[in-house]
């Protein structure tokens, strides 16, 4: 009953936002004399700019224009007009990714490894942004903070994110470009919605209830001379 | 100890309350009372850790044979985006719980000009005269490579700094501790790292003799959340 949660928490999500940079750019950046090596794969790119992978369609098809906006994100089963299909998450980058269109709109003439690396910069400057980290004014977030936070926010999943990865429609990733800035303009926060905090005291009732006899009027006093 | 652990309840008491709290939080660290275990080092024996033998030498030759060291210095940080200032423990031991801890900090030097370094003793006395100082190993702003994204996001690139070609150990600064400006999270250069001694190479597993420490490399953090807002502000 006890034991910690498998999947990364909130809080260590968190934490590792802030290393990630880092290890991203151990894990990926090319060597030092890699400039000068012969260009190959990931690393470098193509003269022409041709697009070559379909998995990014509706992203990719766009290029420069209106990017996606008719596309609701997800993709219906043929035959069955309830069903949606059920999309590969998790693949890395395709290897033509640096000569699609989409790509070199974002990204212009940067190789895909520092490609990757800003993704993770920006979203550890988002992550920062949101949570008030190192501004001398942590209890105000003005109309003009929250516009710039949006516009982040949208540059992380749409531009980035899609680009790289192809399309991802996750509930999270939608909240964070559709539905931060109107969060925080309407509450200015993102946890008055968190239950999570009067969740966890009801562990330390249920613990006082437990110690009682469980026998008339008497309980309450007894949970009271838990504390 | 209980004068310190008193002030650190005011510090704590008077952030959540605000200024409503009838003994004044300290502001600066010039205000904190430096308590703590001390203990009595010969200058002698600093002779032998390698990394502090100049600073030994110049001890002895001001003919001081003892200092008294401490684990932790309490500092009020301040922060250059003007947030208000709070407490810090700056760490140099090389056991803490059964682990070493030698925070990265970043100081005014004399000249005015900000460094960063890391701590490597705790300072409390020389001889009989109290003094609140850090020794610390120096770090020296480094060129970054061309194009380099972290650097883009305001990471500095950082090295140890040398006084001279022949020297094994890092230069040592001793910064008082009101002019210590805050702690600083200070990452390894993992790129640097992995070119040269592979992917899965830690600073921990890799060897350190005097010729691997001048090329090795370190960034400064600005992700790291030393002021943050409140996720419970109602307790």
């Amino acid at each position: 009953m006890k034991e910690k949660q498998a999947t990364m928490t909130g809080r260590s999500r968190r934490h590792f936002l802030l290393f990630s940079p880092f290890m991203v750019a151990g894990l990926i950046g090319p060597p030092d004399d890699a400039a000068t090596a012969p260009s190959s794969g990931l690393g470098r790119r193509t003269a022409t700019a041709v697009r070559t992978r379909p998995s990014v369609s509706a992203v990719t098809a766009g290029a420069q224009t209106d990017v996606g906006m008719d596309d609701d994100g997800w993709v219906c089963v043929d035959g069955d007009d309830l069903a949606v299909e059920d999309e590969p998450l998790g693949e890395m980058p395709d290897p033509d990714l640096a000569t699609s269109a989409q790509y070199l709109a974002v990204f212009k003439d940067k190789l895909v490894h520092d490609a990757v690396l800003e993704l993770f910069c920006k979203a550890a400057e988002l992550g920062g942004h949101l949570l008030g980290d190192n501004i001398a004014d942590t209890t105000t977030i003005t109309k003009m903070d929250v516009r710039a936070i949006e516009a982040e926010a949208e540059t992380l999943g749409v531009d980035y994110l899609q680009t790289l990865y192809g399309r991802i429609n996750t509930t999270k990733i939608h909240r964070l470009i559709y539905h931060l800035g109107d969060e925080l303009r309407a509450r200015g926060n993102l946890w008055q919605g968190d239950a999570s905090l009067n969740e966890s005291l009801h562990g330390a009732c249920k613990r006082m209830y437990k110690r009682t006899n469980k026998r008339g009027p008497g309980v309450s006093l007894q949970m009271m001379r838990c504390e | 100890m209980l004068r310190e652990i008193e002030e650190v309840d005011i510090v704590e008491a008077s952030e959540a309350v605000g200024a409503d709290v009838a003994v004044a939080a300290p502001t600066r660290t010039a205000d904190l009372s430096f308590s703590g275990r001390g203990q009595r080092v010969a200058v002698v024996d600093l002779l032998s850790a390698p990394e502090l033998q100049k600073f030994a030498a110049r001890l002895a030759m001001d003919g001081i044979h003892w200092l008294t060291v401490n684990n932790t210095a309490r500092i009020i940080a301040q922060f250059e985006w003007g947030a208000a200032g709070h407490l810090q423990f700056v760490r140099a031991t090389a056991s803490l719980m059964r682990k070493a801890w030698y925070s990265f900090i970043k100081y005014n030097c004399s000249g005015g000009e900000v460094r960063w370094g890391r701590a490597q003793r705790v300072v409390r006395s020389l001889g009989r005269q109290a003094r609140s100082c850090v020794v610390v190993q120096r770090l020296r702003r480094v060129e970054a490579r061309s194009g380099c994204l972290l650097t883009a996001y305001g990471c500095v690139r950082l090295a140890w700094d040398f006084d001279s070609v022949g020297d094994s150990f890092p230069s040592l600064d001793v910064v008082d501790t009101t002019d210590i400006l805050r702690l600083e999270d200070v990452q390894v250069d993992w790129r640097h790292l992995s070119d040269s001694h592979g992917l899965r190479a830690m600073p921990s597993t890799v060897a350190s003799p005097p010729i691997e420490r001048r090329p090795r490399r370190f960034f400064s953090n600005p992700f790291y959340p030393w002021t943050s807002r409140n996720l419970a502000p109602t307790l």
